[in-house]
């Protein structure tokens, strides 16, 4: 990766969130401040509520915070309007759903390639991407089947494969085993394991899995919206 | 991968509700395509009538009031004229019932002068004018009647108290079907004459060649000055003009036929916005998911607006296509082809292309909201959803 | 039975969807029973008195009255002929009457359209049903005076009160206006018999003569005298036979087309009406599951999914109907069998709405079964999982 420099990828500064419904002002983060560097494998846990989704949104760029400022690879995201986010999310973001998410007209590859249309690339060239990503996946031969016709562990990996098709800085993972049993699960692990440490992705997965966060290398604990806890997780007996 | 490969998958995702969607679009266009071709068929006569150089001469009091046969020498005569010919309309009983054809008392020396885009066969010209009682019929006509030369055609006079006993010397045709029958005036006005009822001498109404090129509507103010002060005083028209009165006499029926259409085309764009509202809302976290990918918010619209887009098209180019054929079978029966004298071919114009339009602007306004509310959803509001 | 309360609860529950079904069916009839309520319209426009006891005497063979001339003399011993009733002054309800076109403009169009032009009698007035002079006052013979319907006074120039319409040169002042119950004399302005036939020089000319014979008895004697007379070559038929035959030969058109527009626009709307049901019963499939493992049968599913869809159906019919209220009494205008306006005003009248209710019913149960057919062939178990 390009970023050889040490600053932060993720720089979350004072940043509160607050929902309103009826007259009832709902503060769902308070004060939050978070650094993520280049090459970071980050897990955020937390029971229901306690704001990692939210977190999570903040950081993609899919909502604002109420007041503080969030900057993701240098661009200040609350000072950004929708229509330049949407443009910075399809350059600098990748997305891994619970539910996979995937479009059920089109087939894996089209699913991959779609996030690859909204780049000026030429179509050997999208083409060249999605296979590299579907290849990276282990999917290489599923590529014309379509949603339906695939497992679940099978959807989730498609879905990994768009969200690294534009070579994305971060992938933002929303309890991406959520919805898997034990060894589809473990699969999907493994694959993100792979892409953090063979392709220097900086990772965010919100999960509710302690096994799941112990495969990162750095865990969150989030309780009624504020930072709990901060732990470098040891990997000594880890096995490839 | 194209965004509209995209699209095509969306309308194709639900077929049975794009099906029952095209085929309400496709059914209206239909009805559509009849009525306004139908309107078409005025205008081409109109047009057609337009190229000929002719102009119609009726009494100022319209058809029921007499025109001296004496005004046609007069005619004649005028500077600038041809050939003229009188039309006389002979509302006839043929077989014990209304004709349903058309029988008119014309002068077989200038018929074919007067309407030189009809072609008739020398010979059969020459017993037209050679033999008192004889007719010239359409062809299309003939074919319909099964009626071939040498045929006695015996009509019985509603109008005039004198009942012909026409035979059949010759067959034309022209560009389009008049559906017509041609006497010999002059055998009517003998058969008038001997039973001195007083209606004979009556030309009816005039149909006048100009020479080509001519200023056919001065022509109509000289002709109209000429007889100003006669007992007859006359009403000259060019023949788009005669053309349009005659389609004026269908009054409110055109208008009818419009603010029909205008319902339908609002009806629809109903039908198709629930169908493409439904689509939708079946389909919220999805466009979440694409919008959280980077799809900006123009691009999900036009996703959106072309998908109704697209299935209002297609309903249209199917109905329209539709409502042709009918307009073709329609024309072939004898009863309605009075209506259509056209071959339907001649009525492709630009309004066909306003049809298109008509759909494809129903599939828009369709659209509209549906994709709206899509571009407008909120990322996280429709990823929870699912959740 | 399933309550239909169920049924509206999941109406009102996708309300948009339902209420812009709702407006497109609504349209859909509207737009239909427009269509019928002018061919109603018209219809009635044709109608006469209805009085069995009116005969009317014409040209044998004429099939109206434009067409048919009666010799004077001919005319005038009809005056006397036994059994016809008289009027409250002693007179007979005789009417010798004389009929022509005469070419009008519309008014505020470039449009002109044939008007008929009636020369009558003092009698004339007796035998057209509630005829009456709702402004100004009848015409004096003699002086060249008219009165015109109201409806044609509205419609064209120079047959407003006061106005003066110029007849072969002769000026004939408007001083009344009439109403004639809605029948064919309000497509009419009427002048004094002689006064006409004087202007088109045609003295003492004469179309038909109407007269009134209340004995049953006399008055087919009188038919059948009328029409064994060799030398008088005339027909006598009720008027409501003479009205009828026109009706069917001028209308027969229209009414095909007003079919074919309903059938297109109804076949459209049962799509729309389908497309709705079907998204129903698909987020639906969990309820469905749940209301058969609850022991209801297939058919009171069916049942009930049909009768949701009728719901939908005729709320859009009842709204249609409505639509047309402010419509009432709309008037309008062709041309007849005779190429002369015929007015009418638009009839929405019991029967009318029925018709556009019985479409709406057809749209509700064909629209409505193929979906519900859907719904109870769902297997319960699968249903149940459904999301």
């Amino acid at each position: 990766m390009s970023e050889a420099n040490n600053d932060p990828v993720v720089v979350v500064k004072d940043v509160c969130k607050e929902y309103r419904k009826n007259d009832n002002v709902l503060t769902v983060l308070h004060n939050m401040n978070l650094e993520l560097s280049a090459g970071d494998y980050v897990s955020l846990m937390g029971p229901s509520g306690s704001g990692k989704s939210t977190l999570l949104n903040l950081i993609a760029g899919l909502d604002k915070p109420t007041s503080g400022s969030v900057f993701v690879c240098g661009q200040d995201l609350a000072k950004t309007s929708q229509s330049a986010l949407a443009k910075w999310r399809s350059r600098h973001v990748g997305f891994i759903f619970q539910m996979y998410n995937l479009i059920p007209v089109l087939t894996a590859y089209e699913n991959v390639e779609l996030p690859l249309t909204l780049t000026p690339l030429k179509k050997s060239q999208r083409a060249q991407q999605v296979k590299t990503a579907l290849e990276i996946v282990g999917l290489g031969d599923r590529m014309d089947h379509y949603p339906r016709q695939l497992s679940g562990g099978q959807e989730q990996r498609v879905s990994i494969a768009r969200a690294i098709a534009t070579d994305p800085t971060l992938i933002v993972a929303d309890e991406p085993t959520g919805d898997l049993d034990a060894k589809s699960g473990n699969e999907i692990l493994e694959l993100m394991e792979r892409l953090n440490s063979e392709f220097g992705k900086t990772i965010i997965m919100v999960t509710h899995d302690p096994r799941a966060a112990a495969r990162a290398k750095r865990n969150l604990n989030l309780l009624d919206g504020r930072l709990v806890s901060d732990s470098e997780v040891q990997k000594a007996e880890h096995s490839t | 991968m194209k965004l509209l490969k995209y699209i095509w998958r969306n309308v194709t995702r639900n077929k049975l509700r794009s099906l029952l969607t095209i085929m309400s679009v496709g059914f209206s266009l239909a009805l559509m395509t009849i009525l306004y071709g139908f309107l078409a068929v005025q205008d081409v006569t109109e047009r057609e009538a337009n190229k000929h150089d002719r102009v119609v001469v009726l009494n100022k009091m319209g058809f029921a009031a007499p025109l001296p046969i004496a005004h046609l020498e007069k005619i004649k005569k005028m500077e600038g004229v041809v050939s003229a010919t009188p039309f006389s309309w002979y509302g006839g009983n043929y077989e014990s019932k209304r004709a349903e054809f058309a029988l008119f008392g014309v002068d077989p020396d200038t018929l074919f002068d007067v309407q030189a885009e009809v072609n008739i066969p020398e010979e059969q010209l020459a017993d037209f004018k050679k033999i008192r009682n004889a007719c010239v019929v359409d062809q299309q006509l003939a074919e319909s009647m099964e009626w071939s030369i040498g045929d006695r055609i015996p009509v019985e006079g509603t109008i005039y108290q004198a009942d012909l006993d026409l035979k059949l010397v010759g067959i034309y045709k022209g560009p389009s079907n008049t559906g017509s029958v041609y006497f010999n005036w002059y055998y009517l006005d003998d058969l008038l004459q001997a039973s001195g009822t007083g209606f004979s001498g009556n030309a009816g109404s005039i149909t006048v060649k100009c020479k080509v090129g001519s200023e056919v509507a001065l022509m109509c103010d000289e002709i109209d000055a000429k007889f100003a002060n006669s007992e007859n005083a006359t009403r000259t028209r060019t023949e788009a003009a005669f053309s349009k009165m005659l389609t004026d006499m269908l009054g409110d029926v055109q208008s009818f036929i419009r603010y029909i259409s205008l319902a339908v085309v609002f009806a629809l764009s109903l039908v198709t916005a629930t169908a493409m509202a439904m689509s939708m809302r079946e389909r919220t976290t999805e466009v979440a998911v694409l919008k959280a990918i980077g799809f900006s918010k123009n691009r999900v619209l036009s996703m959106v607006l072309g998908e109704s887009f697209l299935i209002a098209c297609l309903g249209g180019l199917l109905g329209i296509g539709a409502g042709l054929g009918l307009l073709h079978l329609l024309s072939s029966v004898p009863a309605a082809a009075i209506l259509f004298p056209f071959p339907i071919s001649q009525l492709i114009g630009p309004w066909l292309f306003g049809l298109i339009g008509v759909a494809g602007l129903i599939g828009l306004v369709s659209g509209l909201v549906p994709a709206i509310r899509a571009s407008q959803l909120s990322v996280i509001d429709g990823l929870r959803q699912v959740v | 039975m399933i309550p239909i309360k169920y049924n509206i609860r999941s109406l009102s529950v996708r309300w948009v969807t339902t209420l812009l079904t709702i407006i497109a069916i609504a349209i859909v009839v509207f737009a239909s029973i427009l269509t019928f309520g002018m061919i109603e319209g018209i219809d009635n426009a044709f109608k006469s008195s209805g009085d069995a006891d009116d005969l009317i005497v014409m040209r044998n063979g004429s099939s109206d009255e434009m067409s048919s001339t009666i010799a004077p003399e001919v005319a005038r011993d009809l005056l006397t002929v036994e059994g016809v009733a008289t009027d409250s002054d002693g007179e007979p309800l005789v009417a010798r009457e004389f009929v022509t076109i005469m070419i009008s403009s519309r008014r505020g169009k470039d449009a002109t359209a044939n008007v008929i032009v009636r020369g009558t009698e003092k009698a004339s007035r007796t035998l057209r049903p509630a005829f009456k002079i709702i402004e100004g006052r009848d015409l004096e013979p003699g002086v060249n005076e008219l009165i015109a319907s109201k409806k044609m006074a509205e419609r064209f120039e120079g047959a407003g009160l006061g106005e003066v319409t110029e007849i072969n040169n002769v000026d004939f002042k408007v001083v009344g206006l009439f109403e004639a119950g809605g029948s064919a004399a309000e497509s009419e302005v009427w002048a004094d018999l002689r006064d006409l036939t004087a202007a088109q020089r045609i003295e003492g000319a004469v179309s038909v003569v109407n007269l009134r014979v209340p004995d049953e008895e006399k008055r087919l004697a009188l038919i059948d005298r009328i029409k064994g007379d060799e030398q008088f070559k005339l027909d006598a038929l009720p008027e409501e036979t003479y009205f009828g035959n026109l009706q069917s030969s001028s209308s027969t058109a229209l009414k095909v087309i007003a079919y074919i527009i309903a059938f297109f626009l109804t076949i459209g709307a049962m799509f729309a009406a389908s497309n709705t049901m079907y998204a129903a019963v698909a987020s639906r499939g969990r309820e469905i599951g749940t209301l058969r493992a609850l022991g209801f049968s297939r058919r009171t599913v069916l049942i009930s999914f049909v009768c949701e869809s009728l719901v939908i159906c005729l709320l859009g019919g009842l709204l249609g109907c409505l639509m047309t209220v402010p419509l009432n009494g709309l008037t309008g205008g062709t041309q007849g069998s005779t190429f002369s306006e015929v007015t009418f005003s638009f009839s929405f009248g019991p029967k009318v709405l029925a018709q556009g209710m019985i479409l709406a019913l057809a749209m509700g149960l064909i629209g409505g079964l193929f979906p519900a057919l859907r719904a109870i062939r769902l297997q319960v178990v699968n249903a149940l999982r459904q999301r």
